[in-house]
């Protein structure tokens, strides 16, 4: 057994894709792209705990493509210790659901909290603004947390 | 050209007229409803159902 075997990273970061294709090669045609878009503090508000909550509850029933997208300090969502954060329980329970539907959540590149992140619980995609900005254009529903 | 309705319950803030700014830069065509100006609702919702995609901030 190698050592990324025996010790594989919790955490699979992808390097934004340049220039980003007019169709996401995530999203399924049939389906509708809903975009939760979060960029509350889950220190301060119970916010960025219920949109994972209800993203996950959306995404289960295979209506819509769902995907998350953190911002500043919501990315503190990702993370190892999640204790002192509103709601941690939803983080704990929801993020595993996310985790399965095979995609990463999308983050903010160059997100000064990523440091902080210890080892994170969920694969993450770093985006930048204009790769978000076309991602929303693309998405049939924005929601803001 | 593809079509982004931005629902605002107020003026947007720096992420949100970042968003809108480059899309437009990008050729989309950026419709923008302040619900907290509006009393045309049945209007808005003649959009939200025409839209091709609906950001609500």
């Amino acid at each position: 057994m190698t050592a990324a075997e025996t010790n594989p990273p919790a955490l699979t970061q992808m390097t934004p894709t340049t220039p980003m294709p007019t169709e996401l090669k995530t999203r399924t045609k049939v389906r509708p792209l809903v975009l939760f878009l979060v960029t509350s503090d889950p220190r301060e508000t119970h916010r960025p705990a219920e949109a994972i909550r209800v993203a996950a509850g959306l995404g289960t029933w295979k209506k819509a493509d769902v995907r998350v997208y953190l911002r500043g300090p919501a990315i503190r969502a990702l993370g190892e210790w999640v204790d002192d954060l509103v709601e941690e329980d939803h983080f704990t329970r929801y993020l595993p659901i996310l985790r399965e539907w095979g995609h990463p959540i999308w983050v903010e590149a160059g997100a000064v909290n990523a440091a902080d992140l210890g080892e994170a619980t969920t694969p993450y995609e770093a985006i930048d603004d204009i790769e978000l900005s076309r991602r929303c254009a693309e998405a049939s529903s924005i929601l803001r947390f | 050209m593809k079509h982004v309705l931005h629902l605002l319950n107020g003026p947007p803030d720096e992420l949100t007229a970042k968003i809108m700014e480059t899309q437009r830069a990008e050729g989309v065509s950026v419709e923008v409803i302040r619900l907290d100006q509006t009393q045309d609702w049945e209007s808005v919702v003649d959009r939200v159902m025409q839209a091709e995609s609906v950001a609500t901030w």
